[in-house]
């Protein structure tokens, strides 16, 4: 554990000093997977999945804020499905318009959560989002992850209907529209995941803010089982034909992630490295100011296991009766002792209570 | 000669403005009616133009079924119920902006106060300057 401990300081070390680089890369990895993602599933137009021009986009998204990428991903959505049929598109930016018109105004720094959720379902761990949610953001963001289920699900939709969607006849007005949209919103699975994450989320954030021991691994731990048991109850009432199998191996795997984000991020100070200017009358200041981290150093302690008796030497007196290992024998020390100070080692202090007590008595 | 004690000032001072500052301060610059007014505003018209598109896409979806209902439907009643909905839809966009901004108002008010009383702490420290 104190190994684990020395690593989480170690990193919060390196995150500091080196944060915007990190900030950077971080975010060119997001907006290229999350890319990389788009175009394994709905890589409908040739130039678009390009993995150059993918490259490309991450590099310009690693200079933009999270709220930017996302709409950086729209148009990429938006650009794949206009490919597949206009009425998809227009599927996908109402979606978009709404989620920025909406939810953005207010909360611009949940955007991560749309670009992970799409990659967490590739993946098959979607339940670490309202974990990690519920322990680092507010109830406010299952709105955010409600949006992301959608998307998600749009996605999925589109990428398994491809075939079916260009084949819809365009006899009927909004005939492809209306296949799109009802494939989206009339989904059960989709609602009963929106449930189990928003229930959960919110649920993880009471208890991890409650004042009890262990209060994010008992939230992370209750999450994870209110959400299993609310798909498996949707999944009986509606039929969603979820995999029982793939839904367990994901609970726990997202389990163990959000235990893994829980121990990293528990009492983090937020706080960044900063690097400022300013001046005063004499002076131009560059100042790089960098947030305090307590290193925990090992705590040395060497215990020492013979078989001599531990004995006190002549210098530990008056050093507060610190006692130390002595490799001499007990005999010859103690005459070694009465030829230093003159009196028998096995009487030392005995005589000086009785000095006392005499003085005492006096 | 520096003046470390002035120089950590000056750096709170400095990484609360790069943070937080230019935000805050243009908050600030409003008083707290107006601001949250200013944001209920941009809010009704985010509600608006979002009410919009939805009934667009309501239309469209529908639109078979409207193009043939729309002669025998009662038209004042469909728009009646439009309104209601968009008031219902509108007010509760209005409602969550009036609690957040508020909520956000009184938090950068607290920020902006502990930053004026740095700022008063350096004053002070260059006048005791000045008068040695």
């Amino acid at each position: 554990m104190t190994t684990l401990l020395e690593l989480r300081e170690r990193a919060m070390a390196v995150c500091s000093a080196h944060e915007n680089v990190l900030t950077m890369a971080g975010k060119f990895l997001l907006a290229f997977v999350s890319l990389l993602c788009i175009n394994a599933r709905i890589g409908f137009n040739p130039t678009l999945s390009s993995p150059l021009l993918a490259v490309v986009i991450a590099l310009v998204c690693a200079l933009l804020p999270t709220a930017l990428i996302v709409v950086a991903m729209a148009f990429v959505v938006m650009g794949q499905m206009y490919t597949l049929s206009m009425e998809t598109a227009i599927v996908a930016a109402v979606i978009f318009l709404l989620l920025l018109l909406l939810y953005f105004r207010f909360a611009p720094k949940d955007a991560a959560i749309i670009l992970l959720l799409p990659i967490c379902f590739l993946w098959n761990i979607p339940y670490v989002i309202p974990l990690a949610a519920g322990l680092l953001l507010t109830p406010a963001s299952v709105v955010s992850v409600t949006f992301g289920l959608v998307i998600s699900f749009f996605i999925q939709f589109v990428a398994d209907n491809a075939t079916s969607i260009t084949g819809v006849s365009t006899e009927e007005i909004a005939g492809k529209f209306r296949f799109v949209a009802d494939g989206v919103f009339q989904n059960q699975t989709m609602f009963v995941m929106i449930a189990a994450f928003a229930l959960s989320l919110t649920v993880v954030y009471m208890i991890r803010r409650l004042v009890i021991a262990n209060a994010w691994l008992i939230a992370s731990v209750i999450g994870s089982i209110l959400n299993l048991l609310v798909i498996l109850i949707g999944d009986m009432m509606f039929d969603t034909k979820v995999s029982v199998g793939f839904l367990f191996l994901g609970t726990i795997l997202s389990f163990l992630i959000a235990w893994v984000i829980q121990f990293f991020a528990f009492n983090l100070d937020y706080s960044r490295t900063e690097s400022v200017q300013f001046e005063d009358d004499d002076y131009y200041y560059y100042v790089k100011a960098v947030p305090k981290v307590t290193v925990s150093t090992k705590a040395r302690t060497v215990k020492k296991i013979s078989a001599s008796r531990e004995i006190a030497h002549p210098y530990a007196r008056g050093r507060g009766g610190e006692y130390e290992e002595y490799d001499e024998e007990p005999q010859e020390y103690a005459d070694s002792y009465e030829e230093d100070y003159g009196d028998s080692y096995d009487r030392r202090g005995m005589e000086y209570d009785e000095v006392e007590s005499e003085d005492w008595n006096r | 000669m520096l003046n470390e004690n002035k120089i950590r000032l000056m750096t709170k001072m400095a990484v609360f403005e790069k943070r937080e500052g230019t935000k805050d301060e243009r908050m600030d610059a409003f008083f707290k009616g107006d601001y949250i007014s200013s944001q209920l505003l941009r809010s009704f018209l985010c509600a608006t133009l979002s009410f919009a598109i939805l009934l667009g896409v309501y239309c469209y979806y529908n639109f078979e079924s409207l193009m043939l209902s729309v002669y025998s439907m009662d038209l004042l009643s469909f728009m009646g119920q439009i309104i209601v909905i968009y008031v219902i839809f509108t007010a509760l966009v209005l409602a969550v902006t009036f609690i957040v901004y508020a909520k956000r108002y009184d938090r950068m008010r607290k920020g902006m106060q502990a930053y004026y009383r740095m700022l008063s702490g350096l004053s002070a420290s260059y006048q005791r300057k000045e008068e040695s």
